[in-house]
């Protein structure tokens, strides 16, 4: 009888393990919390075509939750090799102060990892006032190269590309394809200024020769039909391409195939510079499109693939490293051990002098991706990916 | 001199062609499903020649023979079934299910169960290859679910997530998972030893091979690809070819338009050739002095002598070819 109990204790022992081991319910849950803004011009106002804004129907919301939503569903199949659960709280909140008071809140109940979907001023006022506590910080979507340099810090990443990162992909493109003199149309908001100094910068790395900076207006005045009319803009000018630092959008609509000389437009319209872009079609990109448009019903934008791969680096960091503890994470996300797979292309990782992601990017139309930069037969010693952004001596990075 | 010279290049082009064909046994023919086009194309090993283009379903993948031979199954991924071509008659003649997007699959040595990885649905189904009737689908198999390989006592399948990373050992026969195991990023294609002891599987941005001990599971070693003049991101190893005394294994190399030659017990690289871009579906012929390599990139196949290490011909083919079989 002895012996019959013992045998059904094995077994039971036997089924517990298997059970354990394979099983959810006594893993510890790792919950990272989203932010965003209640208000955010760059979805509500920033490349929104004219159509749409009066539109019922065409307004659909773009924002990044999207596929973090998309990430924390595929997080699930992680659970049994991460040994945790992954969960998602977002907050949506007003400001910078209040998105603080957040974080402060969250992290008093165990979250430690966050995304934060907000544009350079937040994120860099968040990640100022936050830079003392055990946290990590991953910007999705603000671009601002003051982020990567003297505003950087050692708790925030950045998953979003630089505009630096834009213009030395659009700028190799150029090149390669002897498109070498750039006229440049610049718009009024600073982050025009901001986009055309980055581009500034690409031209003088790559060796373009931007024949002229011409400030645009929108507008129909014929006062001012240097800044508001194509036909002054890009007449009198000996260019092969116009670069066009538009962030806000509308006006940029309106220059491909009205150019006074036949000439490639590119930057915020023409060839456009994006982290990812629908009609990619290797690297696994087309399955990444399905999930994400099954789930939706919509095609997934730049926005949405930030915030996916970052959750989804969060996951991965977590099975490697074999911990939860932020502050490892964190290390392991610096080290050279890490790949990331943003199913376009080459492994990608974290530049340890300024946590940017080095990343592919798609040079890409409406409906089509061109070719990703680095463009090929730009060569870097140590990593072809870094070719394109701030290098290790460029950076005025200082953790 | 210059027509000498002439002649030298020709005959030497001559005898690499007379070399080739030792495509003895069956037709001889050479199978490759283009997935871009929709066909499979025919080649006949003696001369290279295009025996046929067979129409199939929509982007024909992974291919597998079965019925001895009689038989080559191809996943038509888009049309979600697998088709069965009859070899003696290059028709199409049936039909199987296997699920939504079946992608790579494979079947089980005694012929009874046909294991196929649905990548949309993060499953695997397993059919009856003979009937064509689903016999149980196996869900949670990571995200995108790629790579399909039975241990040869057909008890064990070893199943590749590519986006998690892992590798998810299942048994198909009663369709419980049995274990899973963190791999190398991004991991496509598996081969077990012949002996059954050993699993190695491609991690195709890693640019590396993980090796699982195919009994017990555990992570037991890693081959690095590396080669001066190849960039790191540009290794991508994909699929397998192996002897049949399990001694040497081939490795596509992808963008690095390299064939890896491995000496499995030491692990040693011992040589890469130079084969077409994105170089990624290989099958040795029977004799095994042949290895046919598709290359997705350049459209055609690159035949390489084994015992040369060399290329010795490429033959176009359809578009974006995926998956190579030899009938011989």
């Amino acid at each position: 009888m002895h012996w019959i109990l013992r045998l059904v204790g094995v077994i039971l022992i036997a089924v517990l393990t298997v059970k354990s081991s394979l099983g959810n319910d006594d893993l510890p849950i790792v919950t990272i919390g989203y932010l965003d803004l209640i208000q955010d011009v760059r979805y509500e106002d920033w490349g929104v075509h004219p159509v749409d804004i009066r539109s019922a129907t065409a307004i659909v919301d773009r924002r990044a939750y999207a596929g973090a939503q998309l990430a924390i569903d595929e997080l699930k199949q992680f659970t049994r090799i991460a040994k945790a659960r992954f969960a998602m709280q977002r907050e949506t909140v007003e400001n910078a102060a209040s998105m603080i008071a957040t974080i402060n809140r969250l992290r008093e109940s165990g979250t430690y990892f966050f995304l934060m979907d907000a544009p350079d001023s937040v994120v860099g006022e968040v990640a100022a006032q936050t830079r003392d506590q055990d946290i990590v910080l991953f910007n999705t979507t603000a671009t601002g190269d003051a982020l990567r340099n003297e505003h950087c810090q050692q708790h925030l990443f950045h998953i979003a590309a630089s505009r630096s990162m834009m213009a030395d992909a659009v700028a190799q493109y150029l090149v390669s394809r002897k498109w070498t003199r750039v006229l440049v149309l610049r718009g009024p908001l600073p982050e025009d200024i901001e986009m055309t100094r980055a581009f500034e910068r690409s031209a003088e790395l790559f060796g373009l020769n931007i024949s002229q900076i011409r400030d645009f207006v929108l507008g129909n005045d014929p006062r001012a039909r240097e800044a508001n009319n194509l036909n002054f803009l890009t007449g009198s000018a000996k260019y092969d391409a116009v670069f066009v630092a538009d962030v806000d959008g509308e006006f940029s609509l309106t220059v491909p195939f009205a150019t006074q000389k036949p000439a490639a437009v590119t930057g915020a319209s023409g060839i456009v510079p994006r982290v990812w872009h629908w009609s990619y079609l290797r690297h696994g990109a087309p399955q990444v499109h399905g999930r994400f448009e099954r789930m939706h019903g919509r095609r997934m934008g730049e926005a949405d693939w930030g915030a996916w791969v970052a959750l989804k680096t969060i996951g991965m960091a977590i099975a490697r490293a074999k911990t939860t503890n932020a502050v490892e994470v964190a290390a392991y996300l610096r080290s050279d051990k890490l790949r990331i797979d943003g199913s376009k292309g080459p492994g990608m990782s974290i530049r340890t002098w300024n946590n940017q992601l080095r990343q592919p990017i798609m040079l890409t139309t409406e409906n089509w991706t061109i070719t990703r930069a680095p463009i090929e037969g730009f060569k870097h010693q140590t990593n072809d990916l870094d070719t394109i952004g701030h290098g290790e001596r460029d950076t005025n990075c200082k953790f | 001199m210059f027509f000498q010279r002439h002649i030298l290049c020709c005959s030497t082009v001559l005898s690499l062609i007379l070399v080739t064909p030792v495509f003895a046994e069956g037709t001889g023919y050479i199978f490759v499903s283009n997935e871009a086009d929709n066909t499979v194309t025919v080649i006949d090993g003696k001369n290279f020649e295009i025996v046929k283009i067979i129409p199939t379903g929509e982007r024909p993948r992974d291919m597998r023979w079965h019925k001895n031979n009689t038989q080559l199954l191809i996943a038509a991924s888009g049309s979600d079934r697998i088709e069965v071509l009859d070899v003696a008659s290059l028709e199409i003649i049936n039909f199987l299910e296997a699920g939504e997007d079946p992608e790579i699959f494979s079947i089980d040595p005694s012929g009874k169960i046909l294991v196929a990885a649905n990548e949309d649905d993060n499953e695997v189904t397993i059919t009856d290859p003979d009937t064509g009737k689903q016999i149980r689908t196996i869900e949670d198999v990571g995200i995108e679910p790629e790579g399909i390989t039975f241990r040869n006592d057909g008890e064990v399948v070893f199943v590749t997530s590519e986006v998690t990373n892992t590798v998810i050992i299942i048994d198909p026969w009663s369709g419980t998972i049995l274990d899973e195991v963190l791999v190398g990023n991004r991991p496509r294609r598996g081969i077990v030893t012949p002996d059954d002891k050993e699993y190695w599987v491609t991690n195709e941005l890693g640019g590396t091979i993980s090796i699982l001990d195919a009994q017990t599971f555990e992570l037991i070693d890693e081959i690095l690809f590396e080669k001066p003049g190849m960039r790191e991101g540009d290794i991508n190893p994909v699929d397998f070819a192996m002897t049949a005394d399990g001694k040497t294994a081939y490795i596509t190399l992808g963008r690095a338009r390299h064939v890896a030659i491995v000496d499995v017990a030491s692990r040693d690289v011992t040589d890469y050739v130079l084969a077409g871009d994105r170089v990624w579906g290989a099958a040795l012929t029977a004799d095994e002095k042949f290895l046919v390599v598709t290359n997705g990139a350049s459209d055609d196949i690159t035949i390489i002598d084994t015992i040369k290490k060399v290329a010795v011909n490429s033959v176009p083919v359809g578009r974006t070819p995926h998956t190579v079989r030899i009938d011989d």
